[in-house]
């Protein structure tokens, strides 16, 4: 095991790895901007180092003063959590450089599938079911071409993509040279890289995503799908639920099986997902997140493991120690993110004073949270505030406790999407379980305070 | 101005203008000044982060506006282009728009035919951008020179033109917990008397192993020049620290071998 693992991360994620770190007995060194100071990561880690002014780009993006603050530290391992570096192949690259281990699979495959375009082709070989699309498209006008042979409507996607960045759904030819210049300028202001490449766009798909842990002598196995369909218009997710409601138990055991292979076709390591998009009875593999993510909690909470401890473990050279037959699952998790976000003004962040802050608390809820009352959110990162994870035996009784918390929760001095959350979990399709990821967009045109 | 440095480094700030509003005669005159911002942030983030201004701004009447509502756009980014229903870039009335274009020519010699195009003058009877008077002109110089200033790691600038009185500007280190006005206030117009010694504090740029110079600097010890003091040994790479001027060294913060990270205290130096 390591000695003393670096958290190259923020926020809840860097409290959540830190938590791991402490039961496995394994020393903390946090890393901060100046504008994070204050922040409870710096304060419960066993060494706290400021790498950088508040921008990212110098303080959580800063890979010389991070690598530096490892080496002087002593530190044994870097946990980028999610965001930041997490996927940053050359960042792994360099850790494994200065002699650190990089808690995530090896480089070579966090760049194989950090380019969309190319995990597509990989997984395709490897017997996994894609929607059909095309390769990387040059101009507008070749775009249009495929559309014709594909059939709108479409999508258009950022290669180097992720979080909604460079996307756009086109419904017909005539939108689609607007549309592929909006898509590729995105795409290049986000990720620096303005490739596109197309798919088809299934009519009301869920987002169902399944989590594999694999370790360096070959083991991989499946925890489960969570089923993540209630995201904004931007395609970011809101709540997250597992296991997925009302899927046939042949799809499920599908997808399982399907995201096992692919994991082993790539000779994956750690934790990872495959997000797949299902729509009746057909799933199409989507992309491939190579690290841990901020929607893990409820498959911990259903399969009673702690990911990010296993994620440690794995990366330390430890085998797993069990295969798929010993893993079982039991009962519903499902988890709700509140932003510091305003959905009328179409969720844009809003920074301010957390003037009172109350977490919920009481049987089968977890929260994993930063922020505290007097707390000053700087502008400079994500907009997230707390996730809420409520656990109980059935779906209907999680519901339930769920919006029992969300009722105690008080977070004051921003707007937040805890109303939000509760309008969509009052939604019929919501509590039947038989929603898709339209659920949210239909809500905002309804009723845009939601 | 001060709220826009909280979401980049302004690299330069026009002269302010003051704007007779358009139709409706009974309104107030606007104020219209641009920025030239280096920022970490992407467009739509901008954005947000301008919002977020305008509304902590707008929501108490300031003192020196009045009860005025700000308005901040986003003219151009690098050479970024968007054309989304609430975010375009650049901005498409730019080139029609004499506030903009004015102040925005100042500090982007790109824009000076643009706004010479549309007939700019300050003699124009229907111009509406008026420059400010002569003293107003050389606040608007300081102003933009304390910006220049703030982007350099400079003690100390000195300009002179012929003619012109001397503008000199100097500061105390950021993040000195001395008493004393900020940085922008310690601009010093032509004539004024010299300021008293100041205390710099100098600091660690990066994260490193620091190893004190030999012999070790001793409090007391007067240094002229830029003296290295000390260097921070990063991946194996050595920094150096100097003093950045002469002045007399009053502490020392850190011991030789000691682990420093991003912005802490090095060294204290008293300028004379």
């Amino acid at each position: 095991m390591f000695r003393k693992v670096l958290i190259a991360n923020r926020g809840e994620i860097a409290l959540r790895i830190n938590r791991a770190c402490q039961e496995l007995g394994v020393l903390t060194v946090a890393i901060h901007s100046e504008a994070d100071r204050n922040s409870l990561h710096v304060r419960q880690a066993n060494e706290a180092f400021c790498v950088g002014p508040g921008p990212v780009g110098h303080s959580y993006l800063n890979i010389p003063n991070i690598i530096s603050t490892a080496l002087i530290t002593g530190a044994d391992a870097i946990h980028p959590g999610y965001g930041f570096l997490a996927e940053n192949a050359r960042f792994a690259e360099i850790c494994s450089d200065h002699g650190l281990v990089f808690i995530g699979p090896r480089p070579e495959v966090i760049a194989t599938m950090g380019d969309k375009a190319t995990a597509k082709r990989v997984m395709k070989e490897a017997g996994v079911p894609t929607t059909p699309g095309t390769g990387i498209l040059e101009t507008a006008r070749e775009a249009a071409d495929a559309a014709e042979k594909i059939g709108y409507p479409v999508i258009l996607k950022a290669t180097a993509g992720g979080g909604g960045k460079g996307m756009r759904e086109v419904g017909s030819a005539d939108q689609m040279e607007r549309a592929f210049a909006a898509a590729q300028t995105e795409a290049d202001i986000s990720f620096k890289d303005g490739r596109l490449y197309m798919e088809k766009l299934i009519a009301h798909p869920r987002h169902i995503e399944v989590q594999v842990l694999a370790d360096a002598f070959g083991e991989v196995v499946h925890l489960g799908e969570r089923d993540c369909s209630v995201q904004k218009p931007s395609h970011q997710k809101m709540i997250e639920e597992a296991p997925a409601p009302n899927l046939a138990e042949r799809t499920r055991k599908a997808l399982h099986e399907t995201a096992v292979r692919a994991a082993r076709a790539v000779g994956y390591t750690n934790a990872g997902t495959l997000e797949f998009l299902v729509s009746d009875k057909h799933a199409y593999f989507m992309e491939m997140n190579t690290r841990i993510q901020v929607e893990h909690p409820v498959t911990e909470m259903v399969y009673g493991i702690d990911l990010v401890k296993e994620q440690i473990r794995v990366a330390a050279g430890e085998a797993l120690g069990y295969a798929q037959a010993d893993l079982r699952a039991g009962g519903h998790a499902i988890e709700c993110r509140l932003n510091a976000e305003d959905a009328r003004r179409n969720f844009s962040p809003a920074a301010g004073t957390l003037t009172d802050v109350v977490f919920p608390g009481g049987p089968g809820i977890r929260v994993d949270t930063h922020v505290y009352s007097g707390l000053e959110i700087p502008p400079f990162y994500d907009s997230m505030l707390a996730k809420i994870i409520a656990f109980a035996d059935t779906r209907e009784a999680a519901i339930a406790r769920m919006e029992r918390a969300l009722r105690e929760t008080v977070i004051e001095g921003v707007t937040t999407t805890i109303g939000p959350c509760l309008a969509i979990l009052a939604t019929r399709a919501f509590r039947a379980g038989t929603y898709d990821i339209d659920l949210l967009p239909a809500l905002l045109q309804e009723s845009p305070a939601a | 101005m001060a709220q826009l440095a909280t979401v980049g480094g302004l690299a330069a700030v026009s002269r302010l203008y003051r704007t007779k509003p358009w139709g409706y005669g009974d309104q107030p005159e606007f104020i219209n000044a641009a920025a030239l911002l280096d920022t970490a942030l992407g467009p739509r983030e901008l954005l947000n982060a301008l919002q977020q201004i305008e509304t902590r701004l707008g929501r108490r009447p300031t003192h020196r506006w009045g009860p005025r509502v700000i308005d901040l756009d986003i003219l151009y980014y690098a050479d970024v282009r968007i054309n989304e229903p609430d975010l375009i870039i650049p901005h498409p009335r730019l080139l029609e728009r004499r506030f903009a274009l004015v102040p925005l020519a100042d500090i982007d010699p790109r824009y000076r035919d643009a706004a010479a195009r549309l007939g700019y003058s300050a003699q124009s009877g229907e111009c509406t951008a008026l420059m400010f008077d002569e003293s107003d002109q050389l606040i608007g110089r300081v102003r933009r020179l304390v910006a220049a200033f703030e982007e350099t790691d400079l003690v100390r600038l000195r300009v002179s033109e012929e003619g012109d009185d001397a503008i000199e500007l100097r500061r105390a280190p950021r993040g000195t917990n001395l008493a004393g006005p900020p940085d922008a206030e310690r601009a010093i117009a032509p004539g004024q008397a010299r300021e008293p010694a100041a205390l710099e504090v100098i600091k660690a740029n990066l994260v490193g192993i620091v190893h004190l110079n030999k012999p070790v600097p001793v409090p007391g010890a007067r240094l002229e020049d830029d003296r290295e003091l000390a260097y921070v040994e990063a991946l194996g790479i050595r920094n150096p620290v100097n003093s950045r001027g002469s002045g007399r060294l009053v502490a020392v913060l850190v011991s030789d071998g000691e682990a420093v990270e991003y912005g802490q205290p090095l060294f204290e130096i008293e300028r004379v």
